[in-house]
């Protein structure tokens, strides 16, 4: 029993006090069979008639003598604490408080808003489900059930973040899941002693194995489908509440050149698409250093014709090309920014204005020649065909130092660079595993995966070891 | 340092550390030598290489150097190392970087070892990868001198004498450099994973394609008098190739070979650290950079073609002793001893 000193108004103040008289509390006292009663709750976050309404349900099962009477599907009764309340209440649960008894009624009925599960805005698909992820982790995993209704699809929560009290959940497939990575989720997810966890990509920070890579160690996505793709093939995805991005890994560089749309075109349209966005990685980070190296080093290797066009057009321009180029580039970075904070149709006026209009300009004024306009917009068309958002960033951030290698060095530079990205691409792991994988450690049977979409689904698992011959796939089939 | 390898890796390592930096070269040292027959020769060679493999094959438990040998061995291999980055520099010096200087250009590509060898043991032994789609498009480059090939320069055989044949043989010498390495890594292969037999015979088949046909596209498409005076016979041959959009394809190829050639200086610092820490317990970290430090301080005293010659020359004979006394002596002691 409480402090017989501890009254109800005693209580009530020092919750208001708690919480500050913040005025969407609700604190009142209330009468139940045995004596007073205080509820609390947020009004903002809990519906008040619904309460009422479980409160009667509760209430009518106390007066019917049952010995569980406050263990419904949304209620649970505790030893009364301070910690218990202020917590259940914060995260938007209702708190009946029993001081007679010295019990806490905890009722399990937050309302949040939501928004309706609309196809992510950078996930676009062709064919296939046009669904995608809310801001609500009970939304987001009834869409990933009703994908897969199996028994063997686990949710674990830990709720991270003193300040922020964040729910992060992270879900695999028991039968298929290699135990070890989850194990070190699970680890990496329990050592995040922050205060505040806010975001999925700060989650992502503090389980990413190198973090001062430029590539990315985890799908992000906002696509149910493609959640449970890769669910199947053994990994791992994370959510955070409260943000629609689920984190998937371990992953490998070629999972971000993988599209659903592979999967629901044709066997040869989608084969030929992911060619492409392989190539495309060429394109995107080699084209403008090659540029750069030809005009600036070896302008020899062009054909006599093509040669005195280029060497005509660059002799107008009153900088090296590693400027003229850095010029383009960033003026394109600026438009598709600009684009991206403002509305979709002042967005794509922007597009048309710094695209055609400036673009046009700046040639005519002499600042930079019509074949760098070319190749900064070869590039950034090439750049944006990768499916992942944060891998397009990547590819995009990588060309500058492709740019000032070919710039200081000509081809030698961007060998040089080509070398340099290799090691780094074999260092890299997510989770642990290889990341280059099925190129380095090759894996024949998956390396053709990386070209051709097959035309009938395997199951597949992320390479777990650098090593060859050690056990290179975890959990069982 | 314990890692695994696979068959193919394996093969993959002891090509490319075999091929790199010289099969850019030793085609014109073989043909002064040798005349037309040098195709002939080369293929006598060959077969010495395989018997050679055969050898390391059935012996390679009993290859266990001790510290001494190991140091020799590391010596042996900084000299590889040294006289390659030499070369290296020089040719790229000729070819792209006249004003540069020398240890600018070193300084970055050991860099790139250090970086290599820096990281995880199986980053080394993989890097060799990158190059697996690039060799192919070598050869159809190389391919496409084809209608201009002289035939009858192949013709006529066998007329040389004993003194030219040593010297063919021993210019031939280079294309074996670093297959050493065979006794040194043959352990670390998946013992579930057959070497001996076929799959060996397929490497050794490789080898011989690789470089007989750099010897016979030299000898096809030069006469005998261009060819002494040409030292990178396969570069002039792809210089005077041109593809749509592409007027000088030697100027792409010069710089592969340049990363083929700093992939195989990585994969001998690797092997030359690696069998340091065989009896070197610990500090790898900072054996591998004191290690670079040297690969970029010593050719910096191989300032002339004549230096970098000289030391290229005294390879051979160098390497004929680590490649064939020294592994001999080693395995007969161990046998003794094993009895």
């Amino acid at each position: 029993m409480m402090d017989d000193a501890v009254s109800t108004d005693s209580l009530i103040l020092y919750i208001k006090k708690t919480f500050h008289n913040s005025s969407d509390l609700f604190v009142e006292e209330m009468e139940w069979q045995n004596g007073p009663a205080v509820v609390c709750y947020f009004t903002t976050m809990t519906e008040g008639a619904e309460v009422n309404l479980q409160l009667e349900l509760i209430r009518k099962r106390a007066a019917d003598g049952l010995t569980d009477w406050g263990r419904t599907a949304i209620s649970s009764v505790h030893a009364f604490s301070i910690s218990v309340l202020t917590e259940s209440i914060s995260i938007g649960f209702v708190a009946v408080i029993f001081p007679e008894s010295n019990l806490l009624l905890q009722i399990m009925m937050p309302k949040f808003v939501l928004r309706s599960p609309n196809e992510p805005e950078n996930e676009h698909v062709i064919r296939g489900p046009h669904e995608g992820f809310v801001e609500g982790f009970d939304a987001n995993m009834s869409l990933i059930r009703k994908r897969l209704a199996i028994p063997n699809l686990v949710v674990q929560t830990l709720r991270l973040g003193n300040d922020t009290q964040t729910l992060v959940n992270y879900i695999y497939i028991e039968s298929i899941a290699d135990e070890d990575v989850v194990a070190n989720v699970k680890r990496r997810l329990e050592s995040i002693k922050s205060n505040k966890v806010i975001s999925a990509g700060q989650v992502e920070d503090y389980l990413e194995d190198s973090v001062w890579s430029p590539f990315p160690q985890f799908l992000n996505t906002e696509r149910p489908d493609r959640v449970v793709a890769n669910l199947l093939e053994g990994k791992i995805a994370i959510f955070t509440n409260n943000s629609p991005t689920a984190l998937i890994a371990p992953v490998n560089f070629f999972s971000f050149y993988e599209s659903p749309d592979d999967y629901n075109a044709r066997v040869l349209v989608g084969s030929f698409y992911r060619i492409l966005r392989i190539l495309s990685f060429m394109t995107a980070i080699f084209l403008p250093a090659f540029y750069i190296a030809v005009v600036g080093f070896h302008s020899e290797i062009l054909p006599i014709e093509l040669s005195k066009q280029v060497k005509l057009g660059v002799n107008e321009i009153p900088y090296r090309p590693i400027f003229e180029a850095l010029l383009l580039e960033l003026f394109i970075e600026l438009i598709r920014e600009s684009a991206i904070r403002l509305p979709t149709p002042i967005g794509q006026t922007v597009g048309i204005v710094g695209g055609l209009v400036i673009g046009n300009a700046i040639v005519d004024a002499g600042l930079v020649s019509n074949f760098m306009v070319i190749v900064v917009a070869m590039t950034a068309i090439s750049s944006f065909v990768i499916p992942s958002w944060e891998m397009n960033m990547t590819i995009r951030i990588i060309r500058f130092p492709f740019m000032l290698a070919a710039s200081m060095f000509g081809f030698f530079g961007i060998a040089i660079g080509t070398l340099v990205l290799f090691i780094h691409l074999m260092n890299v792991s997510s989770l642990k595993q290889p990341y280059f994988t099925p190129i380095v450690p090759f894996d024949p049977a998956k390396f053709k995966d990386v070209f051709f979409r097959s035309p009938y689904v395997r199951l597949k698992k992320q390479q777990k070891t650098f090593t060859h011959g050690a056990d290179k796939e975890g959990g069982d089939h | 340092m314990t890692f695994k390898l696979s068959r193919n890796q394996f093969f993959l390592f002891l090509f490319i550390a075999q091929t790199g930096t010289v099969f850019l070269s030793f085609q014109t040292p073989l043909v002064s030598a040798t005349g037309p027959d040098a195709w002939l020769v080369f293929s006598g060679v060959g077969i010495f290489h395989y018997i050679l493999l055969l050898l390391y094959e059935r012996n390679y438990e009993y290859f266990k150097p001790g510290p001494f040998v190991s140091w020799m061995y590391k010596g042996y291999w900084l000299l590889i190392i040294v006289s390659f980055i030499s070369y290296i520099d020089y040719t790229l010096a000729v070819w792209a970087f006249p004003e540069t200087p020398q240890i600018i250009v070193i300084s970055i590509m050991v860099g790139i070892s250090l970086y290599a060898n820096l990281s995880r043991a199986e980053t080394v032994i993989n890097l060799s990868v990158i190059l697996l789609p690039l060799i192919p498009i070598f050869y159809i480059i190389l391919f496409l001198a084809w209608p201009d090939f002289v035939w009858t320069n192949l013709f006529p055989i066998a007329k040389i004498d004993g003194s030219d044949l040593l010297k063919g043989i021993i210019a031939s010498q280079f294309t074996f450099i670093g297959i050493e390495l065979f006794l040194f890594f043959r352990k670390h292969v998946d013992s579930k994973q057959k070497v001996s037999g076929i799959p060996l015979f397929i490497y050794q088949m490789l080898w011989m394609f690789f470089f007989l046909s750099s010897v016979l596209f030299s000898l096809l498409f030069f006469s005998l008098e261009e060819l002494k005076m040409i030292p990178e016979p396969i570069m002039y041959i792809l210089k005077s190739q041109a593809v749509a959009l592409v007027e000088r394809l030697d100027l792409f190829f010069i710089f592969l070979w340049m990363m083929w050639s700093v992939i195989t200086i990585s994969l001998f610092a690797f092997t030359t650290i690696y069998v340091h820490q065989l009896h070197a317990k610990g500090h790898r970290k900072r054996n591998t950079i004191i290690f670079h430090i040297l690969l970029v301080i010593f050719p910096l005293f191989l300032r002339s073609k004549e230096h970098v010659d000289m030391i290229q020359n005294s390879l051979v004979y160098f390497h004929l002793f680590f490649v064939i006394v020294v592994p001999t002596v080693v395995i007969l002691m161990n046998r003794r001893k094993k009895k």
